[in-house]
């Protein structure tokens, strides 16, 4: 069966790059537009994996990820930032994120990492 | 890559306007609210969104001032950076910028320089000179590290190293010593911890780690972090024997193929295509009124039924189609409140700047086209309507004058409106300069109503303002407005009383392509009227006709008159006569902003959706004509424009 992934983003045009990407390749997508629709989101289709931002209006992805693994603790959250961000990268990744992405991105290193993700079992 | 970056380009440029807006619209709230702190994430969120999407586009410049820009916004996030009016105007310059940055790099330019405003965003930056990238990763290494503890299990020298593309490299060495973590005691880093953090060093690193697992299992819990290109993981017999081993760099995995499935839910269209569906849609009810006639003729109930249906069902498409092209307001509004106050500012007026019905929708075309006007009725209200706060406080007015703007559904038209509390148009001054420039005779004041001695203003080669100012004095004026808006199919009226405010009211048809039009006869031809214009059809019978100074008037329901006019005589197919209408002839009456005039036409032929053609070029301009359309049997009809008509022969 295909891998659901919620793909959470602010920006339309960042959604759009990593759905192309990933549905080439057979993964199903969801989108949420900010944290707390990608914990709405996220009850509602329990993805496979979330990839996620960290600036976002309304609930950041940081909160949002913290909600997501409080009620899901195997949720798979993979952080998509930009550059100047590592000190919430880090946050991030103590919070329970498997791995990050830096934004802009080569499609292969997103599918490489996401399939990592996949693969891995969710605890670290 | 770079191929599928132009399918992205699209949307880029679309959303990064929307940023750039939404920037625009939080400087604006904060400039008016400094404490007001939303606003300030809000900006950060834009720039840091532009950057991301810049960065992904490869469009450097971009990328680096909407940095720079976030950066600065950081520091103030932090309240590091007071909120004053010099941080406002450096941001929305830096805002212009990314406006002028995007266009040429989006259309492979390299004009614009962006080190003047980068130099001066540092150089505000000043007070906290730490960017976020100089913000050292604190915590990095987990406490434990340091502290090691004495251990069952083996000695083992991990040597890691990351890919080249690596970024972040600290944070993902910090992934890889927690990981380690996790099955065994890190009892040392080469380097060390701290200059692991600071990314003092170049691809590899060493973690020396006491464990009870096997050096596969070692390999395969690091195998699972992202952008570690080799994993060495070597016993240590003998801490003699420790010594650093070659690396192997495994090769990176081939490339993936990338099968073409795509899916989307929305899809851009070009206005182009929406253009060509609304003509195809047109032909489409052409064809349809064709049929109906057929139908008629040959008398087929089952045609006619059957008919019926594909009315219904084209009546749909054309409304969907329509409906695609509608816009709400809004996305043209949006600009208005950085050019009011830029204007206020520059004229040294207090001007407060309300909008309302941004979500009333509009057809793209009409949209596109009244910008421009609305623009100029905004300088206007600002230049010459608002008062200097001195001036207006002597009048016992608030110091603080409003503007208004406003769109609003009325049927089917929309009307946007400018309102100002400002001085008013003087008529008096108004009558003079005409008269000065020879357009109304003096002796004429008294068949002048108010309002039409406001119109004059619309004439070409009207000013009231003594010297043109830079704002409003650029030789476009209201004549300007005038024809744009009735270009469109709309109307402008002015309302005005001195020393209280103006109000200039824009009604404009919601769309263009298709009207509903009333279609008529004359000396043997058949015009359509748009129906919008038309406020009543009068038969011959229940019409009152009057004689004011031997011009034929028809008497309205309320005792006011309206001019008479001959359909054949204003089309130019009969001599003026100020003759009374035959017998049997209709009377239409036509309503155009508040003027109506009577139109007596020889026969009424029914009523009919019309598709606007445009007129070719030798014909466009004539006065009285708004364009033709194609009948349903086949016959060209000209379509009469309300506007224009009565005003051919005076």
């Amino acid at each position: 069966m295909s891998k659901i992934v919620l793909v959470v983003d602010d920006a339309a045009f960042m959604r759009m790059m990593i759905r192309d990407i990933l549905s080439k390749e057979g993964y199903v997508i969801h989108e949420a537009v900010n944290g707390r629709d990608a914990v709405e989101k996220y009850t509602e289709v329990h993805p496979d994996l979330v990839t996620m931002d960290i600036t976002m209006p309304e609930m950041s992805g940081l909160d949002a990820l913290r909600i997501i693994r409080q009620k899901d603790p195997v949720a798979r959250v993979l952080i998509v930032s930009a550059m100047g961000q590592q000190k919430m990268i880090v946050e991030a990744i103590e919070s329970g994120a498997m791995d990050f992405l830096v934004k802009p991105f080569q499609p292969t290193k997103v599918l490489e990492t996401v399939k990592k993700c996949l693969q891995s079992s969710p605890r670290s | 890559m770079s191929d599928d970056m132009s399918a992205y380009k699209e949307v880029f440029l679309s959303e990064s306007a929307e940023y750039i807006q939404s920037i625009t619209d939080g400087l604006l709230a904060l400039e008016s609210d400094p404490f007001d702190l939303e606003p300030v994430e809000t900006v950060f969120r834009g720039a840091h969104s532009l950057k991301g999407m810049a960065a992904a586009m490869c469009y450097d410049r971009t990328a680096e001032l909407t940095h720079k820009m976030e950066s600065l916004m950081d520091t103030v996030r932090q309240r590091l950076q007071p909120i004053d009016s010099s941080l406002i105007d450096l941001m929305l310059r830096a805002v212009d910028s990314v406006r002028d940055l995007i266009d040429d790099e989006s259309s492979g330019g390299q004009s614009v320089d962006i080190d003047d405003i980068v130099s001066a965003i540092l150089a505000r930056a000043e007070i906290r000179s730490t960017p976020e990238e100089d913000v050292a990763v604190q915590e990095v290494i987990p406490p434990e590290v340091a502290e090691a503890m004495p251990d069952v299990g083996s000695r083992f020298v991990v040597t890691i190293t990351l890919a080249e593309t690596c970024v972040l490299k600290a944070v993902r060495a910090y992934m890889a010593i927690k990981r380690l973590g996790h099955m065994g005691t890190v009892i040392e880093t080469r380097p060390s911890v701290q200059q692991i953090e600071d990314e003092e060093f170049d691809r590899a690193f060493e973690v020396i780690l006491r464990t009870q697992e096997e050096p596969d299992a070692i390999e395969k819990a690091l195998s699972v972090i992202s952008e570690i290109e080799g994993v060495v993981v070597a016993l240590v017999e003998d801490e003699l024997a420790e010594k650093v081993m070659e690396i192997e760099a495994r090769s990176p995995k081939g490339r993936l193929s990338v099968p073409k499935i795509a899916e989307t839910q929305t899809v851009r269209i070009s206005i182009g295509h929406l253009d060509n569906m609304v003509n195809l849609v047109g032909e489409l009810v052409i064809i349809r009124s064709r049929f109906d006639k057929i139908a008629h003729d040959l008398g087929s109930l089952e045609l006619g039924e059957t008919l019926s249906v594909l009315e219904q069902v084209s009546g749909d498409l054309q409304h969907e189609v329509m409906q695609t092209r509608m816009v709400p307001v809004g996305n043209i509004f949006n600009r208005f409140p950085r050019m009011v106050r830029d204007l206020a500012r520059d004229l040294g007026k207090d001007v407060a700047f309300e909008m309302e019905g941004l979500d009333i929708e509009l057809d793209r075309t009409v949209l596109d086209e009244i910008g421009d006007p609305i623009v100029h009725l905004l300088r206007n209200s600002i230049d010459h309507g608002i008062e200097a706060p001195d001036v207006r406080e002597s009048a016992g007015k608030p110091a603080r004058g409003t503007v208004r703007l406003i769109a609003r559904r009325e049927r089917e038209q929309v009307r946007v409106i400018v309102t100002d509390d400002g001085a008013g148009m003087d008529a008096d001054r108004i009558w003079q300069k005409a008269v000065e420039r020879g357009m109304v005779a003096s002796a004429d004041r008294d068949s002048y109503a108010e309002s039409d001695i406001l119109m004059l203003t619309c004439v070409p080669g009207f000013s009231t303002v003594k010297e043109a100012t830079k704002v409003s004095g650029r030789g476009v004026g209201m004549d300007v407005v005038k024809g744009k808006i009735e270009y469109l199919g709309g109307t402008l009226v002015i309302k005005s009383r001195s020393g209280v405010g103006t109000e200039m009211i824009l009604a404009l048809p919601l769309t263009l392509a298709i009207i509903q039009a009333l279609l008529v006869a004359s000396a043997g031809q058949v015009f359509a009227v748009p129906l919008s214009a038309v406020s009543e059809v009068l038969s011959p019978e229940e019409v009152t006709l009057k004689t004011v100074d031997g011009t034929p008037v028809v008497v309205l329901r309320d005792g006011s008159v309206a001019p008479l006019y001959l359909l054949d005589e204003v089309i130019g197919a009969a001599p003026r006569s100020k003759r009374q209408p035959l017998p049997g002839e209709h009377i239409v009456l036509m309503e155009i902003g508040e003027e109506i005039n009577a139109l007596a036409v020889g026969g009424l032929v029914g009523r009919q959706e019309v598709v606007i053609k445009p007129l070719s070029p030798l014909f466009r301009g004539l006065y009285g004509l708004g364009g033709a359309t194609v009948l349903g049997d086949g016959r060209v009809a000209l379509i009469l424009d309300p506007r224009t008509l009565f005003h051919m022969g005076a």
